[in-house]
């Protein structure tokens, strides 16, 4: 957990409701793919991260819970054993949960083994301002730590992320038919 | 120099899933998920929305934006109220809202606070167990069900042992705990009302889950029982009982 996060926490811990929205807004979708990932329904990946945050909103005592990064996962992961159980065969479930290769041999990463020509489109096609906030966006910083970090509004990291992605995935494009 | 988050964010993941990060983070971010089974399962959740709900990478990016505006209550009510003079009202009709938002939260989602406890008592699950015992292909089973979750599978592996050695304690502990953990609470609550009253050295740890239990089928007269001999004895989480027993009326 990052240390802005723990800050939430804690203060949502302290008894600080309104905490609990930052807390959402980051695990909401990181949940919602994770149980996505197991269950490959997006209503029940929907479903069930927000049966997890519900927990944790109404948790009366959630100074007990040691690490809650963790927590949540573990939460996640029980619920989505339950719903597959209920919802296939068990060599279906040992499929989805004995997979010991992810899904990181897929077209987009096959690129790694260009990887270093993709490092030099990336500096060549940057400028300074651009690369500085893209570094700091692979290191996985948010947008609201970018914008701490380098002093630019919010909402522009936000813009120039996006402006960068439609650029280099161009490239990356063209860098393939080539 | 700069401190990382432990898990990439899904919009991180869609970059490196892109190819468009540089070289050092696109290594870091692979190796990360290699060690981490939550990102490889993060990471199949984005592909499967690419692959099989054939997103592309903007409707991508709109879904997380919409999974993380879901709490924003506030927002909402003032873009129904455009008129900023009647910022009193926008002000009570924020307040109302957050106010009704909580009482039909704690309406609809309540739960006892001992019930809230014991669903984080038991979401922390019991280490499996030790596989020196692997002279027994069966035990080797009951230690890949019960890591996997399937502690239905588990617990029928543990009955075979339980066939060749009917004393054997730790199948008993075992078959209690998958049973607890499967909500077949009834079933669970003989196995480890069996190790409990034995001498075996899983006899204490048997006890708290033994209370747990009685909890779930709200029999609180035994939980309380037995939390109080855990606490009296010290023995096996006797901190968490103590707290516990503080929660009975």
């Amino acid at each position: 957990m990052s240390d802005e996060l723990k800050k939430y926490w804690n203060l949502f811990v302290s008894g600080d409701k309104s905490a609990f929205g930052k807390i959402y807004e980051h695990y909401k979708p990181i949940l919602t793919f994770y149980c996505l990932g197991l269950l490959k329904s997006m209503p029940n990946a929907e479903n069930c991260s927000s049966e997890v945050l519900i927990k944790v909103y109404n948790q009366a005592r959630p100074e007990e819970i040691k690490n809650p990064e963790s927590w949540l996962f573990t939460l996640a992961k029980n619920l989505c054993i339950s719903q597959l159980r209920q919802m296939k065969s068990r060599d279906n479930i040992l499929h989805e949960l004995n997979r010991n290769q992810s899904k990181t041999e897929i077209p987009g990463v096959e690129l790694q083994q260009n990887a270093e020509v993709i490092n030099r489109l990336i500096e060549e096609n940057l400028n300074e301002s651009e690369l500085k906030i893209w570094k700091l966006h692979a290191e996985g910083f948010n947008n609201k730590e970018i914008s701490d970090k380098l002093d630019i509004n919010e909402k522009t990291i936000a813009n120039r992320k996006s402006e960068i992605r439609n650029r280099l995935r161009k490239l990356v494009k063209q860098h393939l038919r080539s | 120099m700069n401190k990382k988050p432990k898990i990439p964010s899904p919009e991180l993941l869609l970059d490196y899933l892109d190819g468009i990060l540089d070289l050092e983070n696109t290594h870091r971010i692979r190796k990360e998920i290699e060690e981490s089974e939550e990102l490889k399962s993060i990471v199949d959740g984005i592909v499967h929305l690419k692959e099989l709900e054939e997103y592309d990478n903007e409707q991508i990016l709109e879904y997380i934006q919409k999974l993380q505006s879901g709490f924003k209550e506030e927002k909402t009510i003032s873009k129904l109220i455009p008129n900023t003079k009647f910022i009193w009202l926008k002000i009570a009709a924020s307040l109302l809202l957050v106010v009704t938002a909580w009482f039909v939260l704690q309406n609809i989602f309540s739960t006892t606070t001992m019930s809230d406890f014991v669903d984080v008592q038991l979401s922390e699950i019991y280490p499996a167990p030790e596989l020196f015992r692997d002279k027994n292909s069966d035990w080797t089973l009951v230690h890949k069900y019960y890591n996997e979750g399937e502690y239905n599978f588990a617990a029928t592996e543990l009955s075979k042992i339980k066939t060749s050695d009917p004393d054997d304690k730790a199948a008993d502990f075992y078959l209690g705990l998958c049973y607890l953990y499967d909500n077949k609470t009834d079933r669970a609550i003989e196995y480890l009302q069996s190790v409990s009253t034995s001498t075996s050295r899983l006899s204490n740890n048997a006890k708290w889950f033994l209370s747990l239990a009685y909890l779930k089928t709200r029999n609180e007269p035994m939980a309380k029982s037995i939390l109080t001999a855990v606490i009296d004895a010290k023995s096996y989480k006797h901190e968490e009982a103590q707290k516990l027993i503080e929660l009975f009326d």
